[in-house]
Parts: structure tokens; sequence; C-alpha cells
């Protein structure tokens, strides 16, 4: 798999209390298929800002965001998530599973939004496979509630993963987990990468798990610039 | 920053909240005080109603059948030296027909008055026209019954009055009733004492206003009243004592003439027979009182023959020189021409041949042989004509052919010689008894005296004097009352519509406070992290929970103040359905808004004190999560999911038990029937609950195929299932509520034909406004009006009537008096028509039965005899359990007892206190005839033309025939008006409640706006997520609606099937639908309105 799958052109953001603090601002990135960098900076310089339009959950105030060839402005609802629950896949800081959902059901859930609120059936098959592949083959049964920190947020990557997307979003993904278990996940992010070709960025304002990730670009008043 | 400050500050900052949680408050107490001015509304309109009805009037002289002088109140007024006189008013009870008889009312009020009537009206004054001779008025509610105007005609029918009771011997004919015509000249409103009536009954009497003199003169009553009103404030003391010292013999009906040359003076009275009082008072004031009682002998047979029709008097051997003391028992003496007639000699016996009258005026022949003592002529030693009292029908007629004495009179057996004895001596006696023999035959319950000789003792005063000093009016049966008192009691006592409303409007109440509640804790919620800090920075859970509920008193105390308010409207539309839709739960009252200041400080506290009693127990546990979690806000994975196994226990148990209660066998209509039925009602919904949380908890199981959008969103059910299982459980148990309970609504034409139900099983129900006297299941009777054509088998049970207040559910007001009925105990025991649901015995045989005991006196010497009535007549209108006496005065002014020893069933003798004919008889003598009927046959078609013809037959006696169940509908429409009330504001309750379920919603939403936003972020549209949502919520509604409607299909189940009862399915249906659709559309739109937020919103601030 290669090629651009996602590119930011000119991209400004602010928010309507405050026109006059550019969060983003004139933004220019291209993300190809394989690639995987790293996004620090400080807290409030708008990392989870730039993910949020970048994975479509947030619209730009000016500029243009392109995924796989597809340019998100003037899309309805329905298109936009369409986009997501097919190219986009998204871990965030808490894993925000479904207590009364098993580990299987929770990965599952994000084929409803694909198959129009329908789990096809090849997809409970590659649920099982990916949660064996992340260690968790014998807890798929498992409702959260008897998961521990590290396996929760593992069944989030899954979930991030079922419908294949092309583009891995990470925000703050080892906030909640302790060193052992943060090293863990982002190893299990770039064996992700490396194996399904997707684009992986992470969102951290933790340098060590930066570096871990490789690539580091480093956002400062609104730009984005290579580390 | 003070507390207050941030107390303050918090409430600004949570506006919308907190605007939702006074919106809550406001709403209970408008409720609240709403219902309460309901009942303060009623009271007024009853007080107004009793105002309007006896207006200026304050104690009263009620003479019932006995008339006193009009002038007496002129006495009265002197004595009493009062502004405004004492009113003299003759009233009566007719028929009035217009239009050629096509529009006829029964039961009018014919009211005789003069000048002084005006001077107690609203107005003070005569209306307009008062003065012209042929003035005649009616009142608004009858013109408005009868359809008549000024200048239409009235045909008025009214029982003559008699002399004595029509159910006494010799009494006259029975037929008295007599028309006449007058032409209407106006119609008189309420200010102009329209609405008069001595009755403590809302519904306004139709009445005919006539002038004073006319109407004496119609009646041929001149110069005579029977009922004497002061005005407002005299002391009833005062009245009555002025009363006591102003009546003379004219005003009890008594005259006195010399007889003889010895001074002997004899009363007579124009009631013919003497009270015994009389007899008694006169003895205090002459030591020689001699009774006389003269009769009608319908033969006096010798051995030779027979003289028919003559009067024979038994006198005792004083004051006359007819009978001597040497007189034995069976000793007779016979006039001359008595003897000559059937030539008997002294020594020969002859016999007296007589009727007595039995109960229901049937006449009784009876003869007793006597020994001829002397013979005496005619004119001699006083034998003449003053021995005989004047019987009507018999005394002043002209020809001996022209006799009506009320008693069959064969005009065979008048020969030539009896002409000629009448034409001579007239109604003289034609022999003489003793006193004891004559009493020992002819004393009845009227008297045992027909005239009384005495010679007054030189030391007494006037003959008035000295009657006064031991004889009081209230001795004769005439009654003071005192008004005023009487209504502010009828009124005090009255039903109590405020605590009906209130009661009706629990679930609104406890709708509006869960709301209020639910919108508090939510608020709370939202704050968790706020409260979490407050505990990290070192504020005790105490202060804490003491600034929300600062916070909370401020809300319940402006919620509470502004829903006064709003109750306004509340009894407004309360007011409106009474007069409207639900007129028939207190018929003909003109409703008027009024307020007592004291209900809405009622209506205020108990809303802020319940507001805060709630909001507290929702926020402790909310406060009593740790301060870490609350501050994180972290996400709770526990799923509650520590049922144990109970709701499998509680729903076999339930179901179990349920269904043992439903099958039990019962007793219809008793507590306990009414107890199973919602314990079977609770089973079934707490049975339902049970299944509903094993049914989500299937959810968890890892055979649950989690294969659509739907299906994820049901599973969220498990996550807070308390909280599910509540909103199934209240949805649940209100549906049941209102659903069920209109199973205990009443259809008095089902089963009507069955003995036990509330008709008896009778097809025909039937009141007279005048008396009927003839006995319509004998041969003379169905001859003489006809009965005897039809085919049809049937049966009349009469029933005697007092004067009295319906004690039914129709009237509002608490009787004072309630009218008692009285029937031939032995006959109905026989049929045993009703349903007793109560009996002060072991309950073998008729209930009816009981009513046979004699009267015996209790320590105080007061008689007192057994009566029933129906259990909701005791319960609601007289306060009055099994074996509590009602208290009544006889006509001789005692008292007597009624114990209740017997509860019926509903039926359409509610209202009555029955008793006895025999015990009737004894104590109302005056009250003559039966007014109220049953036809007992085999259907209501059948015997149509029976009926028909019978209230055709009686017409002018106000007489009409009904079907048994149209009466019985009457009652049962004031309960299932009742209901339909509660069914109503329940239904409005649980439709508000699922305000609640909206409420619920946005919880459960922002409780999970987390998981939701990531579910944004997976690809899912706010459409998909709404639809997730829905399908949690409306599953939970839905599925309460349908267990409550079902739970209550399975309680009334027996009630339907066995056609005691049958549902109001239109307005079932109405009010379920409403909630069912009500939450369906509250739960879209609360779920469009929280996930319209930005979801992603949570996640950002991560």
């Amino acid at each position: 798999m290669s090629g651009e799958i996602l590119r930011l052109e000119n991209v400004t953001k602010w928010y309507e209390s405050a026109p006059e603090r550019k969060i983003l601002e004139g933004l220019n990135l291209s993300v190809s298929a394989g690639e995987r960098f790293a996004i620090v900076g400080p807290s409030g310089c708008g990392k989870s800002t730039l993910l949020n339009v970048m994975g479509t959950l947030d619209i730009p105030s000016q500029g243009e965001v392109i995924v796989d060839g597809i340019s998100v402005a003037g899309l309805g609802e329905k298109e936009v998530a369409k986009i997501r629950s097919e190219k986009i896949g998204f871990i965030f800081q808490m894993h925000h599973l479904l207590p009364q959902c098993t580990a299987l059901e929770n990965v599952l859930v994000p084929t409803l939004a694909v198959a129009g609120g329908v789990i096809p059936a090849a997809a409970s098959e590659r649920a099982r496979m990916l949660l064996d592949r992340v260690g968790l083959a014998d807890k798929a049964d498992s409702q959260p509630g008897q998961l521990s920190g590290g396996e929760r947020q593992r069944v989030a990557v899954v979930r991030a993963l079922i419908n294949t997307p092309r583009l891995l979003l990470a925000d703050e993904p080892t906030g909640a987990l302790d060193e052992d278990n943060a090293g863990n996940l982002i190893e299990l992010l770039g064996e992700l990468n490396e194996s399904e070709g997707l684009a992986l960025i992470v969102v951290t304002h933790d340098r060590q798990v930066a570096e871990s990730v490789g690539a580091i670009q480093a956002l400062n008043r609104g730009k984005i610039e290579l580390v | 920053m003070s507390a207050v400050r941030l107390v303050l500050n918090s409430l600004f900052h949570y506006r919308w909240i907190n605007l939702s949680v006074l919106a809550g408050v406001a709403l209970t107490s408008a409720i609240l005080s709403g219902a309460l001015v309901v009942g303060d509304s009623v009271k007024e309109s009853l007080s107004r109603n009793a105002d309007a009805r006896l207006s200026k009037i304050g104690p009263v002289l009620v003479g019932g059948e006995r008339y006193v002088t009009a002038a007496l109140a002129d006495r009265i007024s002197d004595r009493l030296d009062w502004e405004v006189a004492v009113a003299p008013i003759l009233q009566m009870e007719g028929t009035a027909s217009a239009r050629g008889g096509g529009r006829r009312i029964n039961k009018v009020q014919i009211l005789g008055i003069d000048d002084r009537f005006w001077n107690f009206s609203i107005a003070g004054e005569a209306p307009d026209g008062f003065e012209e001779d042929r003035w005649i008025a009616i009142n608004e509610p009858m013109a408005s019954r009868i359809g008549v105007e000024v200048g239409d005609t009235l045909i008025v029918r009214l029982e003559l009055p008699g002399a004595l009771s029509r159910d006494a011997p010799l009494s006259g004919e029975s037929e008295q009733t007599t028309p006449f015509t007058a032409k209407v000249t106006s119609v008189l409103g309420s200010s102009d004492f329209g609405l008069f009536s001595l009755r403590a009954e809302q519904v306004p009497p139709s009445t005919i206003f006539v002038k004073l003199s006319r109407l004496q003169d119609f009646l041929e009553q001149p110069g005579r009243v029977n009922v004497l009103a002061a005005p407002r404030g005299v002391d009833p003391a005062a009245f009555a004592a002025a009363t006591q010292a102003a009546w003379d013999l004219e005003d009890v009906q008594l005259t006195v003439s010399s007889v003889g040359d010895a001074g002997v003076q004899q009363m007579v009275s124009s009631r013919i027979f003497f009270d015994e009082v009389i007899v008694k008072a006169l003895r205090q004031i002459s030591s020689s009182v001699a009774p006389v009682l003269t009769y009608l002998a319908t033969g006096i047979q010798g051995a030779d023959g027979e003289t028919p029709y003559s009067m024979v008097s038994g006198v005792a051997p004083a004051l006359n020189g007819i009978v001597d003391e040497d007189l034995p028992k069976n000793g007779i003496v016979l006039s001359d021409w008595l003897a000559d007639d059937l030539n008997a000699a002294v020594g020969d016996d002859v016999t007296l041949v007589y009727n007595v009258v039995g109960t229901g005026r049937a006449l009784i022949e009876q003869s007793r042989a006597f020994k001829v003592a002397r013979v005496a002529p005619i004119g001699e030693f006083g034998w003449d004509r003053s021995w005989t009292p004047e019987f009507p029908g018999i005394f002043d007629v002209e020809d001996l052919d022209d006799w009506e004495p009320g008693i069959p009179i064969d005009r065979d057996r008048i020969r030539d010689k009896d002409d000629e004895f009448w034409d001579e001596y007239r109604a003289t006696p034609k022999a003489f008894v003793s006193l004891t023999a004559a009493q020992g035959m002819w004393a009845n319950r009227f008297g045992s005296a027909t005239a009384v000789r005495f010679v007054p003792n030189d030391t007494a005063g006037s003959l008035d004097d000295g009657l006064r000093q031991s004889l009081h009016l209230e001795d004769l049966g005439m009654a003071y009352r005192d008004l005023t008192a009487e209504a502010e009691a009828a009124v005090a006592n009255s039903f109590d519509f405020g605590a009906l409303f209130a009661s009706m409007s629990f679930f609104l109440v406890l709708a509006a406070l869960i709301l209020a509640g639910l919108v508090f804790v939510f608020g709370i919620e939202q704050r968790s992290s706020q409260i979490g800090l407050l505990l990290a920075l070192g504020f005790t859970r105490r202060r804490v929970r003491r600034i929300f509920l600062a916070e909370a008193v401020i809300l319940s105390v402006a919620g509470a103040a502004i829903g006064l308010l709003g109750g306004y409207l509340y009894t407004r539309l309360a007011l409106y359905g009474m007069s409207g839709v639900w007129q028939d739960a207190a018929a003909g009252i003109e409703f008027v808004y009024f307020l007592r200041p004291l209900s809405l400080v009622i209506a205020f506290g108990i809303t802020v004190v319940v507001a805060l009693i709630v909001v507290w127990l929702a926020s402790k546990r909310v406060m009593a999560v740790e301060p870490s979690h609350l501050i994180s806000g972290g996400e709770d994975l526990s799923l509650g999911n520590s049922s144990k196994g109970w709701d499998r226990i509680v729903l076999i148990v339930s179901v179990l038990v349920g269904l043992t209660l439903l099958f039990v066998p019962k007793e219809a209509g008793t507590m306990a029937e009414q107890g199973m039925f919602f314990g079977v009602g609770f089973l079934f919904t707490a049975a339902g609950v049970a299944a509903c949380s094993l049914f989500i908890r299937r959810f968890l199981q890892p055979s649950y195929a989690l294969t659509s959008l739907g299906a994820l969103g049901r599973q969220h059910t498990v996550r807070r299932r308390g909280r599910s299982l509540a909103v199934v459980g209240l949805m649940a148990a209100g549906v049941f509520m209102v659903t069920a309970i209109n199973s205990f609504r009443l259809d008095g034409t089902r089963g009507a034909e069955r003995r036990g139900a509330g008709t008896g099983g009778f097809a025909y129900v039937g009141e007279s406004t005048l008396p009927i006297y003839e006995d319509l299941n004998g041969e003379a009777g169905r001859k003489k009006f006809g009965l005897d054509d039809f085919d049809e088998d049937f049966s009349i049970y009469p029933f005697r009537v007092s004067n009295g207040e319906d004690a039914s559910c129709l009237n509002l007001n608490r009787a004072q008096r309630p009218r008692i009925m009285a029937t031939d105990v032995s006959r109905i025991a026989a049929l045993d028509p009703f349903s007793f649901m109560k009996r002060d015995d072991d309950g073998e045989g008729s209930g009816w039965t009981l009513l046979s005991a004699s009267p015996q006196n209790d320590e105080n010497g007061v008689p007192v005899i057994p009566g029933i009535i129906d259990q909701n007549t005791a319960t609601y209108a007289l306060s009055k359990g099994l074996g509590d006496l009602v208290t009544y005065e006889t006509v001789s002014g005692d008292s007597f007892a009624v114990r209740i020893v017997g509860f019926l069933d509903t039926s359409i003798l509610q209202g009555n206190l029955l008793i006895s004919e025999e015990n009737f008889i004894q104590f109302f003598p005056d009250a003559g005839g039966y007014r109220f009927f049953l036809m007992d046959a085999d259907t209501v078609d059948s015997s149509d033309p029976v009926a028909a013809h019978l209230t055709r037959m009686f017409g002018d006696l106000g007489l009409e025939m009904r079907p048994t169940s149209d009466l019985l509908n009457e009652f049962n429409a004031v309960q299932n008006t009742y209901l339909s009330i509660f069914s109503t504001l329940g239904g409005l309750g649980i439709f508000l409640g699922t305000l609640g379920l909206a409420i619920i919603v946005g919880r459960n939403v922002l409780e999970r706006r987390g998981q939701l936003g990531v579910m944004q972020s997976m690809g899912f549209t706010r459409e998909m997520l709404a639809r997730m949502v829905l399908s949690e919520h409306w599953f939970l509604h839905v599925f309460g609606v349908i267990l409550g409607f079902v739970a209550a299909m399975i309680a009334v189940a027996p009630k339907l099937s066995s056609g005691a009862s049958a549902l109001p399915w239109a307005l079932l249906g109405g009010i379920n639908g409403a909630v069912l659709l009500g939450g369906l559309i509250f739960c879209w739109l609360a779920a469009r309105v929280v996930l319209r937020g930005d979801l992603l919103d949570s996640i950002r601030r991560e």
C-alpha cells in the first residue's frame, strides 16, 4: 500500500470564542501510507486540535483537509462519517470501552458504522484475529471491567483497526498507562504500522514516547516543523 | 467569596438545570395548591348554595303535617321584638305539568308566602308584581327543567291536607289530589329567594311561589301554615321560647266547647284522634278528665237483625249521664232507636262489627259481642251528636248516600230508616260502650280518643296557659330547626373534594417530584468534579451538601411560590371539568372559585418540605462517591450485576402468589377483594420487572449476539440496570393503576336481573311525590287501577318514606337527617334481593330479618330500632360503622335511634336508612302511604307496559317508574366520574413521568458522552447514535407500558369475565396511547437535543 493518505493544505484553525488566537496557522502536511511520526509540543499548543482536524473530527477554519484523495470540505455529516469509518482509526487517552460489551464486542462496534447498523459475519473472525495478535485471544469474551488498563487500551487499539483504516491517529495513547504498558503499546503500534501498511500519527507530550514512535514533528505557534 | 455568593453564582451559572428543578417544584406546588383550592371552592360553592337556599332565615318551626295559624307568626314577632318579622309559610309538595301535560316534573315544592317572606331574600323586597292577586312565580331551575316562561300555564297537583293521616281509620277517601291551573307571572332567581329550600341538598328543588292566602284557600286551610321562619340572628332558644309562650289552642288544632250544664268542657281536635300527650296535659289542669272514643261500626247485629253503619262511643263513667260506673266491660247502652231496630232489650246479646286499618291501609274486619246493659232515649242524658268527631266524608254529609268514610260502603245495606235516622240525628252515636272496651277495639297509632271532656280546675288560669305549662309543640311532632347551624354543619362536613383531588393527583405530584429530583441529581452529577474539588479542598461532605441543599431550598421556595400561581389554573380547570365532563361528580352545583389562604400555606409548606426530602435523598448517592473519582470523572465500568438471582426468585414467587390471590374466592366488593386486587397487580408488576431484569441480564451472556445497532442500544440497559428497571417499574405501575382502577367502574345494566345485584333483580323502581295508599298487589287495588288487565306476572314492593335528606353520593352536603324508608320485612326477606356486605349477626338467613326486632330502650330510655343502610352512605355520608346509632326525633318530640345492623352493597336503596314497617309506623305515624316502589317482574321489557301504566295512573301523584338500572347508574355515575378524574389526572401524571424518561435519556447520554464521542470518531453519524440511544430507552418505555397493561388485564380478568365490570376502552386507549406515544416522542426529543451538542468535546478535554 503506498501513496498519500492525508494532506493538509494551508490549514488554519481558531475557535469562535477567541478568533484572534490561531491554534493552527497555514499548516501544510502530507502523510503517506506506511509513514509514522509523532507530534509533540507543549500543553495547549494545539496537538489534539491538529489530530482532530486530521481525523475529520474538527473542521479547519481555513484550508483544506484531503483524506485519501477526498477533500473533506463541503461534505455532509454522513460522508465525513463514512471517511472516518473506512479510512481512519482513532486511539484516545481514555479507552472509552462499552462496559456492558465484551472485548470482542467492543472491537466489533465500529463495524456497525460501516455496514449500516449490522455487523458483517466476517468481522468477528477478523476481530478475533486482531485480538490474538495483541495477545488478547483468551480475553475476547471478557468485559472491560475484567481487564487491566493495558489490556483495555490494547482492545481500544484493535477496535481502531477493525475496519482496516489507512490512517491511525493516536491521541496521548499512553496517557493512562504505566511505563511498561506504555512501551508495549507503542511497540504494538509500530508493528501494526509496518505490518498493515497504515500511516500512524501519535500525538503526545511525552518526548520518550515520541522518540519510540520514530520521526518527530513539533507543533509550535500553529506551525509544524520536523525536529 | 462567601458561601452565599457561591450558592447564588451556582444558581445563575446552572440556570437551565435550575429552572427545570424550579419547574418540577412549581408543578408540585401548583397541583397541591390547586387541589386544595378545589376543596375550598366546592365548600364555598356549597356555602353560597346554602346562603342562596336560606338567605337570611335563621331558626324555623316546621309543622310538617301539622298546621299552626299564620297569626302565631305575629305573636312570636311581638315577643321576639326583632326588627324583621317572623314569616308564615305554607310548604307543600306536588307535581306540575305544562303544555297540556306534555311536560311534567315531580317533587315540586309549592310555597304559600306573604310579604314577610321577602324580608329574608337577598334583594330584601318582594319581587315585581307580588302585590297582584294572581301573582305566581316559579324558580329558574324549574323554568329550565319544565321549559316554561312567564305567561305560560302550569297545572299543579297537590294533595289536600287531610284532617288526619290517610293511613288512619275513617280518614276519608285517599284520592285527594286536586289540580289548580295558574299562569306564571314571574321567574325568580337566587337573589329573589328562588332557591329557597329547607333541605341541605345542593340541587335546588323546582319551586312554585303562590300568595299565601291563595294557597290556603285552595288547600282549604284558611289562616293556616306549616312553617314559621325567624330571621337569621335570632337565638334559636329565644325563638323556641317565644313560640312556646305564644301558641294557643287553635295552633294545635284544638277547640273547646261547653257541653251540658255542669261546666263540662269538651275538647276536640280537627285531627280527629287525640295525641296522648294532650290528654296527659289536660290532666295537669283538670282533676276530672274523661276521654271519649267514637268509631264507626259497620254493623250492629242483634238476634233479629242488623243495623248498618252506626257510630258507637266509648266513654268513661264520668262527666256523662249515659254510662255509669256499673257498666261492665262487655256491656253496651243502646239508644232507643237502635233497640227498636234490633228488637233488643236489656240482657240481649248484640255484636259490633267494625273495620280496623292494618299496615298498608288494609282493612281488617273485626267484631266483638256485648250484652245490652241499658236502653236510653236519644236526646236525653246528653245523648247527642257532640260525641262524634268530624270524621271526614261522614260528619258534614247531607245524605247517607254521599258517605265517603274511607272504607267500602255497601249501599244496598242502607235502609230507608237509616236515611231517616241520618236526616234527624246525623252522626249521633247509636250506642255507648265503656272507654276501656272502645279503646280495646279502636285505639290506634294516631290516638286512643276522639274527644276529651273535662272540668277545668278553679285554680287554673286560662286553658291555653295551663296547657302550655306541660305541652310543647315538639310533643305534637313539630320541630324547631336552627337552619343556620344545620347549613354550616352540612357544608363543614360535606364531601372533601380537596382531599379527593389531592389524592387523585397523586401520580401528577409524584411525577413532578420525580422530575424535580431527577433534574436536581442530574445537575449535581454534572458538577461532580466540583464536589470532588470542594471535598479535596477540605470541605466536609456535610458542608458541601449544605451548599447544594441551600440551592435546593432557594429553588424549592421559589418554585413552590410560583406554583401557587399555577394552582389557579389547576383549580379553574378542575372546576371547569366538574361543571362539564365530570359534572356527575357534583351535579346541580354552580361552582365559584374560592381560595383559603391556609390552603396555599399548606400546599407551599408540603411542597417545600417534600421537594427538599426528594433532593436530599437524590443527592445522597452522588455525595457518597470518593473525591478522587469525582474529580477525575473516571469511567465507571461496573455493571451492578450482583442480582444474585433475586430476579428469578421474585419472578417465581410473585407469579405463584399472584395467581393464588387471583383465584382465591373473595367476597365481591369487600375491602379484602380490593386489597387482593391491588396485591395481584403489584405482584404481577413485580414479576414483570423481575422478568425484565432476567431478560436484560441475558444481554451480558456470551451467547447474546451483538448483531445490530439496535441490539447494541438495548445492551446499554444493562449498564444502569437499577435505573432501567426503575423506568420499567414506574411506567408499569402507573399504567397498571390507571388501567386497572377502571375495573371498579360500575354498570347498573350488567346482571341487573340478578338477585344480589345493585338493582336487587327488580325490573322497575318508582318514587312518587305524593303518597299512594292502596295495596297494588291486592285484588281490589289491581282492579281499581286497571292492573288486572295485564298478563304479566309482577309484584310491587312498596316502601314508606320519611321526610329527610338524601344521604346518597348525589348529595355533596353532609345529610343531617337521612331519609328513612320502610317495607314489609317478611316479604322482602323472603325475596332477599340485595347483597349484604356486612351483618351484625352470624349471617344465616336473610339480612332483612334483622329489622324485625322491636324497639329496645337504651340506658337513657331512648328506644333503639335496627336499621340497614348501604355501606358507602354509612361510611362516606354519615361516617357511621356497623353498630353505630343514627338519632331521630319522633313526632311526639322524643328521640329514637336507629342502630345500623347491616351494610348493603351499592344498590338502588343508596342514601336511605331502612327499617321495618312496624317500627316506621310506630315512630312516623303521620307519614301515611307509600312513596317508593320496586316492581319485580320477569324482565324490564316484558313489564314495560305495566310500568308505563303505573306511571300514567299515578302521574298526578308524581309517580314515575323507570328501570332500576337507570337509577343505579345515576349513583354509579358518581363513582365512575371519580374514576374518570383519577384516570385523567393519573394519565397526566404518567404522561409527565415520560418527561422524566426524557431526562433519563439525557443523563444516560451525558454519562456516556465519551463513548459516544469515540463512536462518532469511528464513523457513527448522530442519526445512528440517536437510533442506538432510542432503541435502549424505547425498549424500556414500551416494556413498562405493556407490562403495566398486561398486569392490569390479569388483575381485572376475573372481574371482566364475571361480567361485574367493563373497562372504558376508549378512555384507556387514549390515556395509555398518549403515555406510550408521549414517552416515545420525549425520548426522541431528548436524544436529539443531547446528541446535538459536541460529543467530541469530552474527548478533547482528556
